[in-house]
This record gives C-alpha cells, structure tokens and sequence, in this order.
C-alpha cells in the first residue's frame, strides 16, 4: 500500500468527512479510477452523487489534478498515482 | 437596414465645442464588430492617432453596449468603454455591468463619443433625444455616491443612470475609475481620461424600447441560452450563492493565489480568513446587472467590532486578491472597507491594491524608509494602513499619496534600484489574481493582451478550472499554449466584450456553445447573418485592429514579457512549487502565438493577414511608422 495526500475544496469538502486534507492508502500502481472507487465506498451515496452520473460517467465540471496538473492532459483516469502524490478534486467552479 | 438590436444611432458630445452631433450607425460597422469593444476599438483606431497623450484634448472616450444590451437577453446589460489609457499608452478597454448600459440604449444610442476639454467642470445630461452639457462645478470634489445623489436631485429624475468620477478621477490618478452605482469602469486609467476633460458625470434617461428583428427565433435562441445556463453545474448551484470570492479557494489549491506582491505565492494559507465560507457568512443580498437571472454579485456588510464595521460593499475575487493576498492581508472586514472606500473615490481596487502591495515590499527591502511613509510601518499585512493609504492616493496628496497615485509602473520608475523586478504589471497594467507561474496559457496572455496583465482579455479557463475545451491542457506545459491564448482572446472578444455579454456566462455556462450561442442571439435580435465562424472572426478582427493601435503607440515585441520575478523565480511552496517562466519558455511561446496569429516574429501583423480580415487598409498605420523609422 502506498500513501497519497487527498485534497478537496469547496461544496466537495464536506463530503469526504469534513477534511480539505487527508491521508488515503492505495495500492501500488493504483490510478485515478482505483483511488475514486476507494473513495465511493468510505463515503458512499452522496460522494458518488456529485462525482459521477447515473451511467458513471465523471459529472461535468468536476476537475482533478495530481500535483497541480489536470488528469485529463495526463491519461485520465487511468493515470497513475505514485507515493506521496497530491491529489485535488475540485465542485463545478467559475468566476474570476 | 438594421432591423433590430441597433438603435441606429452614434451621439457625439464635443466637450471643447459644446457641440453636440447625432450619426447614424453603419451597417457595415455593425457586422463586423458587433458592438461593445468591437465599435470601441474600430472608432479608436479610426480616429484616434496611437501616439497621442492620453489625458490631452485628443484622447476620447468611446462608450458602446452591445446589441443584445437592453433586450431581454440574459447577462447583456455590460457596456465597454475604449479610450487609449493613461495608465499604460496602450488601447484601454473597460468593461461594465450594471444598469447604465441598457439605459444608452433605452435613449437611443449605440455609441456614445466624447472628445475635446471642456474648460470648466461639467456633466452630460442625456435624455432620450435631449443632450445638454451642465455645470458641475458644485459636484466637483464630491465622492462618486454623493455625485450620483446630487445629480438624480438636481436633474428631479430618481431614475436616471449616473456614471461619474469620484476625487481620484479629478485628480488624475492612472488608477481611477468610473462608477456606476455599485459597478465600474474600473481598470487602465479611464477615470483619469474624464477627469483630464474636465467631464465629472454622465446622466442617461431613456424611453425607447430595443426592437428584436426576428422575435420567434430571438425568443427560441433565449430560451436555448437560459436552458444551457440552467444546466451548467455551476452557475446556479454555486456561482449564484458564493459569487467570485469562491475562486480565493480555487487558486490556493492550484497554488497560484498570489501573496505578498507575488513573493510568498502558495507559502500562506488565506483561505481561512478570507476564503469562500468566510466570505459567504458576510454576505446580506444579491445584486443583479440588469436582467441577470444569476446575481452574482454578493452584497457584504462588516459586522464584528472594528474600525471596519458597517462598511458594506461588493467584492470580487480580484479584490480579494489585491488587498488581501497581494498586501498579505487576511482581515475580510478590511477588504470590505476598501472595496467601499475605492468606489466612493472612484479608483480601481486591483490596480491600487497591487500598488500598496508593491510598496509593501519596498518598504520590508528598504527601498522606501520610515521617512518615506511619514512612519507608517507599511509591512505586509498591516491592513490599516492599506486602508488609510486609500485616501491619500486618490487626492493625490504629498508624501506617500502622491508616490504611489499613478500605480505600480510610474512607483517603480520614480524609485528605481532594481524595483522593477517586482513591480508586478505588464505594460504599465497590475496584475490580476493569478500567479502566471503556474498557469502558463493565463500568463500569456497577461503578456499579450492588448490591455496589459489583463486576465479578462484570454481567460485561460481550461488551466483555473480544469474545463476541457476545447480540450485538456497541462497548466505547467508550455506546449501549445501559443495557439491556445490565441483562441482564448478571439473567443472571448467575439463572445463577451463585442456582442456584449457578461464573461462569466461563457466561462462556466457555455464555453462549448459559446460563438453558436452568440451568432443565434446576435441574428435573432439584429436580423444579421452571422456564421459561428463569423463571430470568431470579429474576436480575431478587433485583436488586430486594437494590436495596430498599440503598434501606433510605441510598444514592440519587448513589451510582451513579464517583470523579472516571474522571469527567474520559482515559486516556493504548494502546488505549483518550483514553476516560472523562463525567457526562453516565454519566447518559445511568443513565437507560438505570433505564428498562430499570423504575425511576423516581431509581432507585427501582417497585410495578407488584415487583408484576410477585411482590414487591410490599416496595414497603412504601421507600414507608414516604418518608413518614419
Ligand atoms: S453573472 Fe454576475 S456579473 Fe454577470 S451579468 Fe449576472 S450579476 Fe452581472
């Protein structure tokens, strides 16, 4: 099992029980998909709700990048996690 | 013949000849620039020579809203004002909500143009088809609430729409704005253009109602929008409650809210005091521009016990940012404050803010002394003395008002010793709210947008929000980021500044509709008929146009860069640790986005590429420079 640091901001935070961020143990070579199912099944109906849709698609809107960069200009959910990676799920956000 | 959207009609007030002149709009113009920026920029350009001084009699002020401005169209009540701007030498364009937009319209104008210097204060009354020029040497000296109150007094017409200058305007800080109501006109100096001219106001009463060309169509394309609006998984849910403040979280997670005049970015943690649930718990009301069903704008009072209490204003992220990372203040009460005093003076909070943050950092390297600030102890964080400082800047008053009254460019010059490493501006314009060094799209476009650090001009939005359109990027990578800041500036032109719609829709909303959206809108209303692509060429058009004029104005491929910080130093802690950007990075860049602009590799646009645009004949302006060479 290898460490990640779980980050989450605004409506997301809540969530996952009330921590911006926290320590999630997964496998060795685990990616994005992996870590989300753990994810799912610690913080059930609501967590899955907001992150995906009814046919388990990820929700428009809903952004994660490892170490600062979006998943999806890495290989998407199939991308990797190593030991010790960031790993930050944003809400729908705008504005600025 | 216009059939609907246009009100036909161009009102000129020359405030040296007193004389007032009515033209018509023409079709041509029209079609290929929309309105807003679109008509801003190709008056300017036609009739405003680049090298001209800013606050001399030849500058002019170019307000135009958009033809979708005073309908029933969503989120299209914004109006952009052009003018070249004193703060930078470069096209300054505003752009602002509210309710003053529609009413030009509502009086029966597309484009108001002010030009000449009166000798005396004035205001311009309009009302419908009734334009006097007034005395306001009574209001002269007032703040912008008490000018506004006074006219709709003196006028005994409490519906009028008042955009005014406050004390900062008058005394012509390159920071000032224009307000109306609670909204402004607020950044490059176009406060200082009013003041120059002596104008302190403009009242607008109008009647008239905005005919739609096609009302079946008009009404289908609405309900489109507002159905595409009401999908968005953010604009209601979220956006509509918290407002922009909610970005102080987003770009602290990315690592990218700046801090301490950008010397600590992703070191502190603001979130906590000025973050989106702090923010949230001050909030008291909504206020909506005019036919927003979103309301984004979030009233918020001070309430706890301080010297800030009762303060009650509205702001954005970017304010947020300027007097709170950027100063290194955590202290919402006295964002509040500010954001109140700014307006009643009638000066740009993002501007001024970034510029006591910079003095900030002069004051901790001993650039500027005790001495220097009358002993104020102005160190990061010291909130008061922001707030104080306020004051002093926008009447422009001895010592340290006068020292920072024309921002951050004109500080750095006057004190020199290395300073403008990290004087935080492109072009003479502060930056905004993000850190460039770890959104490199972003940061381009703060370096090529014809405004200067402008984050609106190319909002990288697929490197803040992650929104994959028109695909994923990498924030960090440089790759492709050329062409990308390329269509970010084009598609936010065609889409918000020139149809005029506000630019937060097409962010979260309808980023994927976004030039569809606009062409049906734009033809239903106006009877026009614009392809998408039609739409994305105006964007590109008035790019050019506005890139002609800077050209004209003085400014080169050097001016394309950032100050030395972003240039050399990494940022240190949090998610974006160990990113900048390099001169070489930034080159590559370049090229990458003169290339995609089909610009030379000094950044000079090209006849066959104004030619392909339609606007070849102001490949003259440039071709003429160089000959003078
Ligand atoms: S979303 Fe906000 S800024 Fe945009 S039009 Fe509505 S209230 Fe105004």
């Amino acid at each position: 099992m290898i460490e990640i640091r779980l980050k989450t901001i605004l409506g997301i935070v809540n969530l996952v029980g009330g921590l911006k961020e926290q320590k999630v143990y997964i496998e060795q070579d685990a990616r994005v998909f992996d870590l989300l199912e753990i994810l799912v099944l610690k913080y059930g109906h609501e967590f899955k709700q907001k992150i995906f849709d009814d046919s388990m698609e990820i929700n428009r809107g809903i952004a994660m990048f490892i170490n600062g960069r979006n998943i999806y200009a890495l290989d998407g959910l199939k991308t990797k996690l190593c030991l010790g990676d960031e790993f930050l799920i944003f809400p729908p956000v705008g504005g600025g | 013949m216009l059939k609907g959207g246009y009100m036909g009609k161009v009102l000129r007030v020359n405030l040296s000849t007193q004389k007032i002149r009515v033209e018509d709009l023409s079709e041509e113009i029209a079609k290929d620039f929309l309105g807003g920026a679109g008509f801003g920029i190709k008056y300017l350009s036609d009739e405003v020579p680049g090298n001209i001084d800013p606050l001399g009699e030849e500058n002019k002020l170019i307000f135009a809203p958009g033809p979708l401005s005073g309908t029933s169209a969503p989120c299209a009540s914004r109006m952009a004002l052009t003018t070249k701007s004193p703060l930078t030498g470069a096209v300054g364009m505003s752009l602002s909500g509210g309710h003053f937009p529609v009413e030009l319209k509502f009086a029966g104008y597309d484009i108001l143009i002010i030009e000449g210097k009166s000798e005396k204060p004035v205001y311009i009354n309009i009302n419908d088809d009734k334009v006097t020029i007034r005395k306001a040497e009574k209001i002269w000296g007032m703040d912008t609430v008490d000018t506004q109150l006074l006219i709709k007094h003196e006028l005994k017409e409490q519906n009028t729409r008042i955009a005014c200058i406050g004390p900062a305007g008058e005394n012509l800080s390159k920071m000032a704005s224009i307000i109306n109501e609670r909204r402004a006109f607020g950044r490059k100096g176009v406060g200082a253009v009013m003041g120059s001219k002596n104008l302190k106001a403009i009242a607008v009463r109008g009647t008239k109602v905005v005919p739609i060309a096609k009302k079946d169509e008009f009404n289908k394309a609405r309900s489109t929008m507002l159905a595409a609006m009401k999908a968005s998984p953010v604009l209601y849910p979220e956006f509509s409650k918290l407002g922009t403040p909610m970005v102080v979280d987003v770009t602290s997670a990315l690592g990218i809210f700046p801090s301490e005049n950008y010397r600590t970015t992703g070191e502190k943690d603001y979130t906590k005091g000025i973050g989106a649930e702090a923010s949230e718990a001050t909030n008291i009301a909504s206020e909506p521009c005019y036919g927003c069903p979103v309301g984004c704008s979030q009233l918020k009072l001070a309430r706890g016990n301080s010297k800030y209490t009762g303060a009650l204003s509205d702001p954005e992220y970017e304010t947020f940012y300027s007097f709170g990372g950027q100063t290194g203040v955590d202290n919402l009460d006295s964002i509040i404050a500010a954001d109140q005093i700014c307006d009643r003076l009638g000066i740009d909070t993002m501007s001024v803010g970034v510029t006591i943050g910079f003095a900030m950092e002069l004051f901790e390297n001993g650039l500027l002394t005790l001495e220097d600030t009358k002993g104020i102890d102005l160190k990061f964080g010291n909130h008061e003395a922001m707030v104080d400082l306020l004051k002093e800047i926008a009447y422009r008053r001895e010592g340290l008002g006068a020292l920072l009254c024309d921002g951050t460019k004109i500080l750095s010059e006057t004190i020199g010793r290395g300073s403008e490493k990290y004087a935080m501006h492109v072009k003479g314009l502060e930056f905004p709210a993000y850190d460039p060094r770890g959104a490199k799209a972003h940061g381009l476009n703060y370096a090529t947008s014809y405004t200067g650090a402008d984050h609106n001009r190319g909002y990288a939005f697929q490197e803040i929000f992650g929104m994959p359109i028109p695909k994923p990027y990498d924030r960090f990578t440089i790759e492709g980021k050329g062409a990308l800041t390329k269509w970010n500036q084009d598609t936010r032109c065609a889409t918000t500044d020139c149809p005029t719609m506000c630019g937060f829709l097409m962010d979260m909303a309808l980023p994927d509709i976004a030039l569809e959206n606009t062409a049906n809108m734009v033809n239903s209303v106006s009877g026009l008929n614009l392809t998408p692509d039609d739409i994305f060429k105006i964007g590109e058009r008035v790019n050019n146009i506005a890139k002609v004029f800077n050209i004209t104005a003085g400014f080169t491929r050097e001016d394309d860069t950032f100050p030395e910080r972003i240039l050399t130093e990494p940022i240190k802690e949090g998610t974006a640790k160990g990113h900048y950007i390099s001169s070489e990075d930034l080159n590559t860049m370049l090229d990458e986005y003169y290339e995609a602009r089909s610009w030379t590799l000094e950044g000079i646009p090209t006849i066959e590429k104004l030619e392909e645009l339609g606007i070849g004949y102001i490949h003259e302006k440039i071709k003429s420079l160089e000959v003078s060479e």
